[in-house]
């Protein structure tokens, strides 16, 4: 599991971790039943302090992306429970957010918005049928 | 003597020091919780290396109390000593050992003195054990005494500026040190560092210290949250910095400002309306900002 | 400035001291008078007074020629133009900082090498025409400005040539001054013409090189390897408990250098010797050879000790204080160390006077020594336990790392010589001795009462504050009544009358450390926790 995480532009590192690891599932880099690593190979893994990423397996935790197993580790819960797909709607939420006040910016109107991303989802498609 | 464990290793209570004519420390309190890691935040000659001096017995207090594992480090040194691992900032290992000698004469002190682990460090970082210290580059010099600070497993790791002069590398092998550490039961670690990139990952509670004061104290999360960046626009370009009440450092120029305020979000917003600018966005500073933030505080 | 303001005092106070002496400096054959003046009072039981009499009259007679010889190597040091780097402690490192000026090498070179000359002529007929010096035969060979400035120049060479092997440097270094100043043969290989010009070649090429980062990275690859390992004693496999560990350290960090210098500087001069005499078929040496080859013999463990314990180095271990060590566990091992090294250089020494015995008529320096072997063996006995208090009395001093406290070895022992002055004044005012003899005991008894009190105070602080341990006390306590006894029994050997037996034995107690041995943990815990 790549994760990065960087200090400096003011975003905890545990909320970093589990950001990643939120987008790691919803990509389906990690699928459902795959183990994510100790909280303790993570840290030196990473070289952060083993308490953020306890905090981090928290959150995960609590927002229903990952179970403890009693013993054995944690692993990604199963993609069909409906918190895992709020999760992944959760993500692309704030992917939307930011894209919204980029248009803003740029004086784009949000109709215009809508029509380029059917234009980019039908140009994107013909391609993956090849 | 304590029969029961103290919470906290290193307790420092009021602690003043002058030298000549200069304050060094100046009533300085801090408390070091056991297993967690803590990183003392300054500026060079803000006092960070008199505090540890204070902690390992070196200097004595003018004023005020210091306790590890409430032992005091003047009165029984051995206590303190027997169980604290310490990596000075001047790399003061004797220049005329042999690395293999300076690993069995330490081995002499401490009867927790791990031999296999010892070497199995020694060979991680690579030390030749027939080289002389004085011919050791910085690197391996500071890597040697990392080593004999933490081969017997001390239950507090003291470092003072660790990864000062060092490469990368080397930075790596200190860090996953301080982690290795802390993942084991109840060990604590406290260093002092102004590279605060490796302070914002590995700490759990800093302290941040100005002239020999200690001006903010908290868990890394805690002070985090508390500080905010402000970005503000104002209608007008401003020639010099704009005078707004409740945030403690303001840059930038022109229409845009970044401001960094202390917990008194509200009071700032409202002030920065007062003199004509809006909040475009909000974030949490990172360590570095709010550092700098009070530095500029302090000098004002 | 220094050197001025000696040759300054020297100018003015020593001929009122010879007048006062009745010191006759223009006598062709000084030391012949000394001899004569206290041959007079041998028949006389050897008491302080008489010792301190002669003391004195020898202090002014080789004081000006050996106070010109250490001002005149002072210049000789001071233009080689180096200095102690603090970052790899070596004693003589040109100052880098120099060479980033816009100065050509050649200009720096004329100016040390004009200057030196010039300060050296300069300082030498100060020496040689303001101050009337008493003519003696053993200095009367450095009499020579010429020499000098050859070995100022030599000097040079050696320090800028060599300077990438400091080690190497500074043992050619000390050979060619300790060759220069004991050469008491006819032949003067400094007076030679060619010596300066080639000195100065190479002291210029020395610096031209040292300039641009030349000769260097080479290495003595075994020679020195072996030497080194001879001096370093490796230590068991683990180091059992940390007393031992700690015994090791000190001896790697001070008395195994300075007692391998001891053993070589005695032993190598007379196997050379020895070995030249043997194969080049030279004469025994002549009486007074032997007697200054004898009187460096046995002054050598004294004069190295005491530079160990008055070395300023000592003061300089921040490692040490952070190991989990009493103040105790730290002094201990320097006293250990200091005792081991006295017995192996005094060792050495006597089997350097038994190698001196076959290069010239021993028995007759014996004799002049004292008639009775008794007398002798006392003798040696007592430099022997000198050398290991010197070593170690100045501890208490050195440890606190402070500037003023450190120079307090150096201040006694000019008090020490101004005290052998003063005696000698009162001598002028006869009769004081017998009122002197009465008070001296109880004065002697007084002075240990104080001791004692010290002793007893220093030791109770170091307990309470846990500084001592009190198996540690016990062991010392032991080693010195020990010492004690050993030395009074020495000196039942060498008979002295009746009345002077109790202030005798009382200046042994006095001479033996306590109180001082007692300060050393408490000024170490000043400079531990200053």
């Amino acid at each position: 599991m790549q994760l990065h995480v960087s200090t400096g532009d003011g975003v905890p590192i545990y909320l970093q971790i589990a950001t990643q690891v939120k987008y790691l599932v919803a990509s389906g880099r990690l699928a459902p039943g795959d183990e994510v690593p100790p909280i303790r190979v993570l840290a030196h893994q990473l070289l952060v302090n083993p308490n953020t990423v306890a905090r981090a397996y928290l959150e995960l935790e609590r927002e229903g992306v990952v179970h403890k197993r009693h013993g054995s580790g944690t692993y990604v819960s199963d993609a069909g429970s409906p918190l895992a797909r709020k999760e992944r709607l959760k993500i692309l939420a704030e992917r939307v957010d930011a894209l919204l006040a980029e248009a803003r910016h740029l004086e784009v109107e949000p109709q215009e918005l809508q029509r380029l991303i059917k234009e980019r989802s039908q140009s994107i498609q013909p391609k993956e049928n090849k | 003597m304590n029969t029961s464990a103290p919470p906290c290793a290193v307790e420092v209570t009021g602690l003043s020091r002058t030298f000549g004519s200069k304050l060094a420390l100046n009533h300085v309190s801090l408390q070091v919780r056991r297993g967690r890691v803590f990183g003392l935040v300054g500026a060079n000659g803000a006092g960070k290396t008199t505090l540890i001096q204070h902690l390992l017995g070196r200097l004595k207090p003018e004023s005020g109390l210091v306790r590890v594992f409430g032992f005091d480090p003047v009165e029984d040194p051995v206590a303190v000593l027997s169980r604290t691992g310490y990596l000075s900032e001047n790399r003061d290992l004797p220049a005329w050992m042999r690395v293999d000698e300076l690993l069995r004469y330490t081995a002499a002190f401490y009867p927790k003195w791990d031999m296999a682990y010892a070497e199995a460090l020694r060979q991680q970082f690579g030390l030749d054990p027939r080289a002389k210290i004085r011919t050791l580059s910085r690197g391996e010099n500071a890597k040697a005494g990392l080593l004999i600070a933490l081969a017997y497993r001390p239950e507090l790791l003291l470092l003072d500026e660790p990864s000062s002069g060092l490469d990368p590398v080397v930075r790596r092998d200190i860090l996953e040190a301080i982690i290795r550490t802390v993942a084991d039961e109840g060990r604590t670690v406290f260093f002092s560092s102004h590279l605060l990139e490796e302070v914002e990952r590995v700490a759990d509670d800093i302290a941040m210290m100005f002239n020999g004061q200690v001006v903010l104290t908290g868990t890394l999360d805690d002070v985090k949250e508390s500080h905010h960046r402000l970005i503000l626009r104002f209608d007008a370009p401003q020639i010099s910095p704009p005078k707004v009440t409740g945030v403690l450092s303001i840059t930038g120029s022109g229409q845009e400002w970044t401001a960094i305020c202390n917990g008194k979000r509200e009071e700032a917003m409202a002030a920065a309306a007062r003199v004509g600018g809006r909040v475009v966005a909000e974030e949490s500073a990172s360590l570095d900002e709010i550092f700098v933030a009070w530095a500029g505080a302090k000098t004002e | 400035m220094g050197i001025a303001g000696l040759v300054l005092a020297f100018t003015v106070v020593y001929p009122k001291l010879c007048a006062l002496a009745g010191f006759d400096p223009n006598n062709p054959d000084p030391l012949e008078e000394v001899a004569k003046s206290s041959a007079l009072q041998s028949a006389a039981e050897p008491s302080l007074l008489r010792i301190g009499q002669v003391l004195s009259m020898l202090f002014l007679a080789c004081g000006p020629a050996v106070t010109m010889f250490l001002t005149l190597l002072c210049v000789v040091w001071m233009f080689t133009y180096t200095e102690l780097d603090q970052r790899t402690k070596d004693p003589m490192r040109f100052p880098g900082r120099i060479f980033t000026l816009p100065v050509s090498t050649s200009f720096l070179f004329w100016w040390l090498f004009l200057g030196g000359l010039a300060a050296m002529m300069v300082f030498y007929a100060s020496w040689v025409y303001l101050i009337p010096q008493p003519r003696i035969k053993i200095f009367g060979m450095h009499q020579n400005c010429f020499g000098w400035m050859a070995l100022m120049v030599l000097a040079q060479a050696i320090a800028w040539t060599l300077a990438a092997w400091p080690g190497t440097r500074m043992l050619i270094l000390m050979a060619t001054v300790f060759y220069f100043l004991g050469c008491i043969d006819s032949f003067n290989f400094f007076e030679c013409p060619i010596v300066l010009p080639l000195g100065a070649a190479l002291a210029f090429a020395g610096l031209q090189k040292m300039r641009h980062g030349q000769w260097q990275g080479l290495t003595w690859k075994w020679p020195l390897a072996v030497l080194a390992a001879c001096t370093e004693w490796q230590g068991p496999k683990r180091f059992a408990p940390p007393a031992q560990a700690q015994v090791w350290f000190e001896w790697r960090r001070f008395a195994g250098t300075f007692c391998f210098i001891t053993v070589a500087m005695a032993l190598v001069p007379g196997v050379i010797r020895l070995l030249a005499r043997i194969v080049f078929s030279l004469e025994p040496l002549s009486g007074d050879m032997m007697d200054g080859f004898t009187v460096f013999l046995v002054f050598l463990p004294l004069f190295i000790h005491f530079c160990v314990g008055a070395s300023p180095a000592r003061s300089d271990q921040s490692f040490l204080m952070v190991r989990p060590l009493t103040n105790g566990e730290m002094v201990m091992p320097m006293l250990k160390t200091a005792a081991i090294s006295t017995a192996i250089s005094w060792v050495a020494v006597l089997m350097a006077l038994a190698v001196l015995n076959l290069l010239g008529d021993f028995h007759k320096v014996a004799q002049g020594v004292s008639p009775l072997p008794a007398v002798r063996v006392a003798i040696v006995l007592g430099l022997i336990f000198l050398t290991w208090r010197v070593a170690v009395v100045n501890l208490c001093f050195m440890l606190p790392g402070n500037r003023w406290i450190a120079t307090m070895p150096v201040l006694l022992i000019i008090a020490l010589g101004a005290g052998i002055v003063v005696f000698y004044q009162l001598e002028q005012y006869g009769g004081y001795w017998h009122p002197l003899s009465r008070i001296l005991p109880g004065l002697l008894l007084f002075l240990v009462a104080v001791k004692f009190l010290l002793a007893f105070l220093s030791f109770r602080v170091s307990l309470q504050r846990r500084l001592f341990a009190p198996n540690d006390v016990v062991n010392y306590l032991t080693i010195w009544v020990v010492l004690v006894a050993a030395l009074l029994g020495t000196l039942a050997l060498i008979h002295p009358a009746r009345e002077s037996v109790f202030p005798l034995s009382l200046g042994v107690i006095l001479l033996v450390p306590l109180a001082r041995i007692g300060f050393c943990p408490i000024a170490l815990a000043c400079y531990r926790h200053s």
